[in-house]
């Protein structure tokens, strides 16, 4: 049973990059973050789709070379799901099991 | 610390880009970080930092909705007689005086324990509660 | 109740005073800018209760915005209420321009935003330059235009404390000045008259074309400054950056992709103007 993740609102919601930080803005809530990597790249991923954390790995492993912090051992996986969690927490992403499929329009 | 790394895996992931912009084929380096590692911070409204700053806002301690009730130690509002507790007789403090006391100042005419007390009961105002403005206007972080 | 009519910039005011002496002193200061019939808010100064008009007379400051809270002053300082009782306005209620607490000037049709904590000096930069080649546009607020992103000029009455308040007099000799207003919580203030090119030219805006974080009292300094670190510490000088929603957002991304940001530490004002315009030869 897979859990699949989804932007709220058909992915309303505003990327800016500046820097290494990137700005998004919340249309549901108007709230503005400021959130730096991989955050922005997995907001891109999802766009519009409904993809679990598998999918969204394998996407992001396909465009970019995958690092992590020198002193981490954290799985790709396990570091996914903890940023989707908290945008989750933000409001922004919402989850659901995979045979509830949302349909988006 | 685990910002500074990010800003410093991030500076090598620009030059990666700027490699990766010499070499097509090569994919940029995309930092994950770290389950612990959060990535947003989000935008807060600041409070009408201007008016607040030349003003001279007070707080009644206890507010109307404590009259009669003595603080404390924890901020919490107990009845008058309880043991170890102060009576601020609803006194007024200036929000200037209140910005020393939450960095570790005495308010005048009180004493250490006192004034920690009053800061904690500040600290549990809600919005609508009389001082709540006042108190979160010199609380805004200044840049 | 004794009244007047004040527009600074695209703002114009109605105040109300229960004391002839503060409305006068406002028309004598304020008599090159225009009176305005209509308004957008009105401001009051109130006696507290009916026998303080006259008791120990303070002055409560009223308006269509309010603080809970603040505390009275007493009568020699109504200027100062005024002046506050229109910032008040302008933070709380303005919402046709972004709203930066911020300083500006304007030189070769470009404007230079300036902002910083209380004590960074801002405010007196502004002045000086306002005295030094560039046209003066306020020391308080930047409003920044949602359509076109340019700066609005908003020259209000430069709020001199403490020692900027002689080094202000000793520079220009013949300076308009309002009371000396002591001891307030902020120390001594006094206000100062725009000069009149920045009152007659309040309508021209400028594109902004430079933003500066300066910092009084430090080892001098010149740094640039990240764009993502200048949204921040800019969301959090904008009294309405958050009720504007997304225009808010389009309006400051706009400003933050268009203008270069640096800070400059330093520790007398000669060096500072110095180093603002070396850095403004360079964009």
């Amino acid at each position: 049973m897979g859990t699949i993740y989804y932007i709220k609102d058909n992915n309303n919601v505003r990327l800016h990059p500046l820097d290494y930080m990137t700005l998004l803005y919340d249309r549901l809530s108007g709230i503005t973050h400021i959130v730096a990597e991989p955050a922005p790249q997995i907001i891109e991923t999802l766009g519009s789709q409904a993809l679990s954390v598998e999918q969204i790995e394998r996407e992001l492993q396909k465009q970019y070379d995958l690092k992590v912090f020198e002193d981490s051992d954290d799985s790709f996986a396990d570091i996914i799901t903890a940023r989707l969690d908290e945008f989750i927490d933000l409001g922004i992403i919402d989850k659901c099991d995979e045979e509830q499929k949302v349909k988006l329009t | 610390m685990s910002e500074d790394k990010n800003i410093d895996e991030s500076q090598d992931s620009i030059e990666n880009n700027m490699k990766a912009g010499a070499e097509p084929n090569r994919r940029r380096m995309l930092m994950m970080g770290a389950v612990a590692a959060t990535t947003a911070v989000s935008v807060r409204p600041a409070m009408a930092q201007t008016s607040s700053s030349v003003l001279t806002c007070t707080v009644p301690i206890p507010g109307p909705h404590g009259a009669g009730q003595n603080v404390a130690p924890d901020g919490s509002l107990v009845p008058r007689n309880t043991p170890g507790s102060f009576n601020p007789y609803g006194r007024r403090f200036r929000g200037e005086d209140l910005r020393h006391a939450v960095r570790g100042r005495t308010l005048p005419g009180t004493t250490y324990q006192e004034t920690r007390a009053y800061v904690k009961y500040i600290k549990r105002l809600r919005s609508g509660q009389s001082g709540f403005t006042c108190f979160a206007s010199i609380q805004t972080r200044r840049y | 109740m004794f009244e007047t009519t004040l527009k600074v910039g695209p703002a114009s005011f109605r105040i109300g005073s229960d004391w002839k002496e503060p409305i006068a002193l406002i028309d004598e200061l304020y008599a090159a800018y225009p009176k305005p019939s209509l308004s957008d808010f009105t401001v009051r100064m109130e006696a507290t209760k009916p026998w303080r008009r006259y008791i120990r007379p303070s002055v409560q400051i009223k308006g269509d915005y309010m603080l809970p809270d603040a505390l009275p002053l007493p009568l020699e300082q109504a200027f100062l209420a005024a002046e506050m009782g229109l910032n008040l306005q302008m933070a709380l209620g303005w919402r046709r321009h972004l709203i930066l607490h911020a300083s500006s000037a304007e030189k070769d049709g470009k404007a230079l935003i300036m902002t910083g904590e209380s004590g960074s000096g801002k405010s007196t930069l502004s002045a000086l330059l306002g005295y030094n080649g560039w046209r003066f546009m306020g020391d308080e607020f930047a409003l920044i235009d949602h359509d076109n992103g340019e700066a609005v000029p908003y020259p209000r009455m430069i709020s001199l404390k403490n020692q900027a308040i002689a080094a202000m007099e000793k520079q220009v000799p013949n300076a308009v000045l309002g009371p000396l207003i002591e001891a307030t919580p902020k120390g001594d203030i006094r206000h100062m008259v725009p000069p009149i090119d920045a009152i007659r030219n309040m309508e021209k805006s400028a594109r902004p074309a430079m933003l500066l974080f300066p910092r009084f009292g430090h080892d001098t300094e010149v740094r640039e400054v990240l764009p993502s670190e200048a949204f921040m510490r800019l969301t959090q000088a904008s009294t309405n950056y958050v009720t504007m929603g997304e225009v808010g957002f389009n309006t400051l991304t706009r400003f933050i992709d268009e203008t270069p940001v640096y800070a400059i530490d330093y520790q007398n004002s000669e060096d500072a103007i110095s180093m603002v315009n070396e850095l403004w030869s360079k964009i």
